[in-house]
């Protein structure tokens, strides 16, 4: 009996948060009939695509049992850029965009990794001034995106499903593979879980988590691409508290705010489908928009505080 | 209360003092030092009045100085401006509140140091304890009743039925958007419609289409959209877009738009027909209002109501009007 209850507890910490979703999905198809459409699964697609592709990465910096609160103002940068190279082919323009926040995402792992900054302090301080950096090319006003940029964001798939959203999934599938199929996600996992160990048994940590870094830099930077070529400009509000919805996305979707934990897919991908469903869900019902915060906040709150029971088990 | 038209900005000082119902007009002597505590520079609106202000001051006949504070949106960093600026002993404080309530706390130490205060553009909220000496800003209200106005006008004339009506309102702590909503709604009462449903849109396009994209699968017969600025229209024409009902008037997929602010994007859509009435956003006439009564108000004048700017409402049929071109800052 005490251990059909531990078996179940196990599941429930485990696959809880899945069932939830499930549930979740299943009780707004009931309540609403224009919520399980394909129009509407589209925009929910759609509403995903910047979060998604900004939460890939930093769920590599996660595990690695570190954080990056610049991704918001790397998108911007990102973003920024795309403005800065309007006139040039809408390739080389994704490409710069995505350069520069490879660049970022160096710099800041440099800092983290090498000259071991606290990266909570270190990447708070850097969304500052990532952001000012932005702001002072764009002058503090709305920009356009140039036209083969923005033509990308209006692309479909069958007509139905936006490319932007393909986009964004490629970087999930990529770095979930880069995360259980390469030594360096071995590594990242090895690191989160005791970084000390790691070390001792020869893994590169510098170099690995400035990898990951790396690619947090880059995700980021296309979370900021995609949303200009969608809107066909950019704003100052581009990546504006997209840390915060990224950590909750990720850690609601299983991966450790202590590291050694987590992946991509499906995690990270339900965590923040979860966010995004319940806001359209609630949308198609009409409800206050005072809700959603609500409902979103008390879902980071269990999400963090199931993680921290994991957390003392696994460490029990 | 105090409106002052667009037309009105040649004679705004003269106007101003003498519709506030000013006791006499008292000049400061010298030097005025006034302390902005600005909520950033992210926003259009808050860098070109920044801008403007700055030019207007080094115009005046009064020497005025500008000492600046930008909050990044935070509220308590802001508040710290306030109190960094008042221990400097500034002739002023012009405050720009990033939450209409929690500035309150600063006006109190601001008068407790003997420094009067003027809002600028955000007002105090109406029920905090305690308020600017005097508020210079938009008329928020009239800028949201003029713009639906226009439209349920034009839908009457268009034989178009009026009913519900979706509102894309800005952030929900900003006393602007909130005003924004009550113009809507008088609107609204004035021609028998009613708000569907209020989407949270906080300025931001990205915010704005994902509260759209759902409440138009909730409500598809909707024939009228009210957003609460232009910054969002991005976001409000893309999901119209992906839900087939991005039409220009005249067409019969069209659905009614009234906007505000008057920026690129809806000079765009007012020429393209997709957008039905926008209603500007009248900075330099703000700006310049600001600048006429700083010394005024460091000399200890009082008055008696606020300063509120009403600009015109643009629409496909004027939006090239040189009249109308003349009174757009954000193009």
């Amino acid at each position: 009996m005490r251990d059909d209850l531990a078996r179940a507890k196990r599941i429930g910490m485990e696959y809880g948060f899945y069932l939830l979703l499930l549930a979740i999905i299943l009780v707004f198809t009931v309540i609403s009939n224009s919520f399980l459409t394909i129009s509407n699964w589209a925009q929910i697609a759609i509403a995903s695509t910047f979060l998604l592709a900004a939460a890939a990465g930093l769920t590599l910096v996660l595990i690695n049992g570190e954080i990056d609160l610049s991704i918001g103002s790397i998108a911007y940068v990102a973003a920024t850029v795309v403005y800065l190279t309007a006139d040039v082919p809408a390739g080389v323009s994704v490409l710069a965009a995505l350069v520069a926040g490879l660049a970022i995402g160096l710099f800041n792992g440099w800092l983290v990794a090498y000259l071991g900054m606290n990266s909570l302090l270190v990447t708070l301080g850097l969304m500052i001034a990532y952001r000012g950096v932005a702001l002072v090319f764009t002058e503090g006003t709305v920009k356009q995106a140039g036209d083969g940029v923005a033509a990308l964001g209006q692309l479909k798939l069958f007509g139905i499903v936006p490319v932007i959203f393909l986009v964004a999934l490629a970087f999930l599938f990529i770095f979930q593979w880069v995360l259980r199929e390469t030594k360096l996600g071995t590594f990242w996992l090895a690191i989160g879980n005791n970084e000390d160990s790691a070390r001792k048994i020869g893994i590169p940590v510098r170099r690995a988590k400035l990898a990951a870094y790396a690619l947090c830099g880059i995700s980021a930077a296309a979370s900021g691409t995609l949303l200009a070529a969608y809107l066909g400009e950019i704003t100052t509000f581009t990546g504006r508290g997209m840390e915060f919805q990224a950590v909750a996305a990720v850690v609601i979707g299983g991966t450790s705010l202590f590291g050694g934990r987590g992946n991509v897919f499906p995690g990270t991908i339900c965590g923040v489908l979860l966010l995004i469903v319940i806001n359209n869900g609630l949308g198609t019902r009409g409800v206050s928009p005072f809700v959603y915060p609500f409902v979103a906040g008390a879902l980071i709150f269990i999400a963090i505080y199931l993680d921290s029971i994991k957390n003392r088990a696994r460490q029990a | 209360m105090t409106t002052l038209n667009r037309r009105d900005f040649m004679t705004s000082a003269v106007a101003a003092g003498a519709a506030l119902g000013a006791p006499g007009i008292v000049h400061a002597q010298g030097k005025v030092t006034v302390g902005m505590a600005w909520p950033g520079m992210q926003d259009a609106v808050w860098s070109t009045s920044h801008k403007l202000l700055n030019e207007f001051a080094a115009a005046s006949d009064t020497e005025i100085e500008l000492v600046f504070t930008a909050a990044d949106m935070d509220v308590a960093k802001q508040a710290s401006d306030a109190n960094d600026l008042i221990s400097r002993g500034v002739d002023l404080l012009l405050v720009f509140p990033i939450d209409s309530k929690a500035i309150s706390s600063s006006v109190k130490r601001a008068r407790d140091a003997g420094i009067p205060t003027m809002a600028f553009l955000r007002q105090v909220h109406a029920e905090a304890k305690h308020q600017a000496d005097v508020f210079v800003g938009i008329d928020a209200k009239y800028q949201q009743l003029s713009s639906a106005r226009t439209v349920f006008e034009k839908m009457k004339a268009d034989g178009a039925a009026i009913g519900e009506v979706l509102w894309v309102s800005g952030d929900i702590r900003d006393e602007n958007s909130r005003l924004r909503g009550v113009g809507l709604q008088e609107a609204c009462d004035e021609h028998g419609a009613s708000i569907a449903q209020d989407l949270v849109g906080n300025w931001d396009p990205q915010q704005a289409a994902a509260a759209l994209a759902p409440a138009l699968k909730a409500y598809p017969d909707i024939n009228h959209i009210s957003v609460a600025s232009d910054v969002m229209m991005s976001g409000v024409r893309q999901v119209m877009q992906d839900a087939g009902k991005w039409a220009p008037h005249g067409d019969p997929n069209h659905v009614y738009l009234s906007s505000v602010d008057v920026f690129p994007i809806g000079l765009e859509l007012l020429r393209s027909k997709h957008l039905d009435a926008d209603t500007i956003f009248d900075v330099t006439g703000m700006c310049r209002t600001a600048v006429e009564l700083m010394p005024r108000l460091a000399a200890g004048e009082t008055f008696d109501s606020d300063v509120l700017i009403q600009g015109p409402v643009f629409t496909p049929d004027n939006v090239d009007d040189p009249e109308m071109q003349s009174q757009l800052w954000a193009t």
